[in-house]
């Protein structure tokens, strides 16, 4: 930029240096040095916990039960509401396939060829295992008795 | 350079086209990516490129210092885990998962009504190159999003070589979307994000180059490419197309148009597959629209009484005024379903209503455009390189990429007015700032534009030895 172009010129060239220099400037506190601890954070805490707890909704837990509990091939019936924790089970249960429970015709204990998870849930309860959303965007561990 | 760049979109392209035939049957065969890529470079070398100018050694270094700096922690970012946050988590992540063990919908997950599936009617460009490159890198899949960020720097860097920028600037610039704090921050919508903004923002900006230097091809790709990137990009296309029209760029404007027509077509059934239905009058209407574009422009060329450019301005300023309009008519057509557009179609009897809701859309843009530096000072030069220009009586070009970036930045609004979300703040603050990213290439392309324009005035003032420069107010360019 030519500097002799008067205070015009000056102007437009200190906000293109500026913008090089926010950008740059960045680079060792949130480009770097964020990244890496989130990254960090992440491989501590598993998917399930580092998303949820980024996001501050309950659920992780929940999410974390059917991962050890249930088989890989199974589908997890999930019951509305569907916002917040939810969101995040199709990805993070996979393999296992997320399933609305209204579509599992009563009696049924397969879905696409999959066997539907059964079992005791950490409340006791009995039945098919069914993921609730709840009004607060989090998840309850319930169970559909067929 | 520009060979690469168009040879790259080109096969993203034409690996899109084929993808979308094969994902509804067996699958997309796992030699169609590098075939597709093979097809790209070997059309590309073929296409007359500009000259290259060089660029000051020093400042090209910087720039690479600068660029592959970003590049290594996009990187590392995107390889050290799966997506860390919100739309890359919930959706971006699953479709991938289920494409790579099989590249098809008929599987369970896309084709089973009741499975979960969060944005179901996304178009899946990105999620089908990241898992076709996993299928044959395992592991590397992710390598995808940092190199939409190359490709995105190469247009950059290519468009405003072939406009001929000077040299440092075109340097300077390119580093400048290559800084832009949205895209390296960690968080939704940052290149490793798993979102869809970046490669968006690569359709936009290959849009604005097309328009920008009146390149065809590349106006052609970056129409398909916005619509296979993200629902929103149906709607950048139609104002790409209205530009093209307003314009009177007739080359532009039947190549946009048959670019549309053919990806509309290429991508409604597979949308329907998605979305367990009948493909639909939906994706037609933006081909209607164009074809009654296309049509119109005919007209208003054998009918020169009608071929004023104040028609043409008058039109383009009543759009966002007869859109709203066009909302509450048509809005009510696409309500039904689980896809993008009918959550926000269904707020349509609302549209003027929701105009309450602007005075919180423009604080938010201040905040998220401007004040938290997010875009770094992307908003601020065309409207700095305008004042100056206006100050000194220097008449700035290229309309086309203005008027494009114009509609699309009064574009974010319209989320906002047909808001679905109770919590309106809430929804600013998740959505806008990433719709404001897609107009950073174009905003940075008009820039560059505008600022060469400024500075060959500046030399020609230079030489006519006038004392003040051209951006002073006595400078005798104003009275010339």
């Amino acid at each position: 930029m030519n500097l002799r172009a008067g205070k015009g010129g000056i102007v437009l060239l200190a906000l293109l240096l500026a913008h090089l220099a926010i950008g740059v400037g960045r680079y060792p506190t949130r480009v770097i040095g964020r990244r890496l601890a989130e990254i960090e954070l992440y491989e501590q805490k598993g998917g399930a916990r580092f998303l949820l707890e980024d996001a501050k909704i309950p659920g992780a837990e929940q999410l974390e039960w059917l991962l050890a509990n249930t088989d890989k091939d199974s589908v997890i019936l999930w019951r509305w509401p569907s916002d917040g924790a939810l969101e995040f089970a199709a990805a993070l249960l996979a393999p296992r396939l997320v399933v609305d429970e209204r579509k599992v015709p009563p009696g049924a204990s397969t879905f696409a060829g999959r066997t539907i998870a059964s079992g005791t849930t950490p409340s006791g309860e009995r039945g098919l295992i069914t993921l609730q959303g709840t009004e607060g965007k989090g998840l309850l561990l319930t169970t559909r008795t067929n | 350079m520009e060979r690469i760049v168009t040879g790259l979109l080109l096969s993203i392209v034409l690996f899109w086209t084929g993808a979308c035939f094969w994902v509804r049957g067996d699958g997309i065969p796992d030699w169609w990516l590098p075939v597709a890529f093979g097809f790209g470079i070997t059309i590309a070398t073929r296409v007359r490129i500009a000259d290259e100018s060089p660029s000051p050694r020093w400042a090209r270094a910087a720039a690479w210092l600068v660029i592959c700096g970003a590049f290594v922690m996009l990187w590392h970012g995107a390889l050290s885990t799966p997506s860390r946050h919100w739309d890359g988590a919930a959706s971006f992540d699953a479709k991938v998962f289920w494409l790579e063990n099989s590249p098809t919908l008929q599987q369970p997950f896309f084709a089973t009504e009741g499975v979960f599936h969060h944005s179901p009617d996304y178009p899946l460009l990105l999620p089908m190159l990241v898992a076709m490159v996993e299928r044959l890198a395992p592991e590397f899949g992710r390598v995808v999003l940092p190199f939409v960020y190359m490709l995105l720097i190469g247009v950059v860097s290519t468009a405003l070589q072939r406009r001929r920028i000077a040299p440092l600037l075109r340097v300077a610039i390119t580093a400048a979307v290559a800084v832009t704090p949205s895209l390296l921050t960690p968080g939704g919508g940052a290149v490793d994000s798993g979102y869809g903004e970046c490669i968006l923002l690569l359709a936009t900006t290959t849009t604005a180059a097309g328009l920008l230097n009146r390149h065809s091809l590349w106006f052609a790709l970056g129409i398909t490419l916005m619509l296979a990137a993200k629902p929103e990009g149906q709607a950048y296309a139609l104002l790409a197309l209205a530009v093209a029209y307003a314009r009177s760029e007739r080359s532009l404007l039947m190549i946009g148009t048959v670019a549309l027509t053919v990806t509309a077509f290429v991508w409604e059934p597979v949308r329907a597959a998605l979305l367990h239905r009948e493909p639909s009058f939906y994706m037609t209407l933006p081909v209607v629209i164009a074809a009654f574009a296309t049509l119109h422009l005919g007209v208003v060329k054998l009918a020169p009484r009608l071929d004023t450019g104040r028609n043409r301005w008058l039109l383009l300023a009543a759009v966002p005024f007869l859109g709203l309009l066009a909302v509450q008519w048509l809005g009510p057509m696409f309500a039904e379903g689980n896809g993008t557009m009918a959550v926000y179609m269904r707020q349509a009897d609302g549209a003027f209503a929701g105009l309450a809701n602007l005075p919180a859309y423009f604080a938010g843009v201040f905040e998220f455009g401007i004040s938290r530096l997010r875009l770094g000072t992307t908003l601020l030069i065309p409207f700095a390189a305008l004042a100056v220009a206006k100050h000194c009586g220097i008449k700035l070009h290229d309309r086309s990429v203005l008027i494009f970036a114009l509609l699309g930045v009064t574009a974010t609004a319209v989320p906002f007015v047909l808001s679905p979300e109770p919590d309106l703040e809430h929804h600013i603050r998740s959505s806008l700032p990433r719709l404001l990213l897609h107009w950073v290439g174009p905003i940075w392309l008009l820039s560059a534009s505008w600022l060469h324009e400024l500075l060959v005035a500046a030399d020609r003032c230079e030489a006519a030895r006038t004392v003040p420069g051209p951006f002073s107010p006595h400078s005798r360019l104003r009275r010339e």
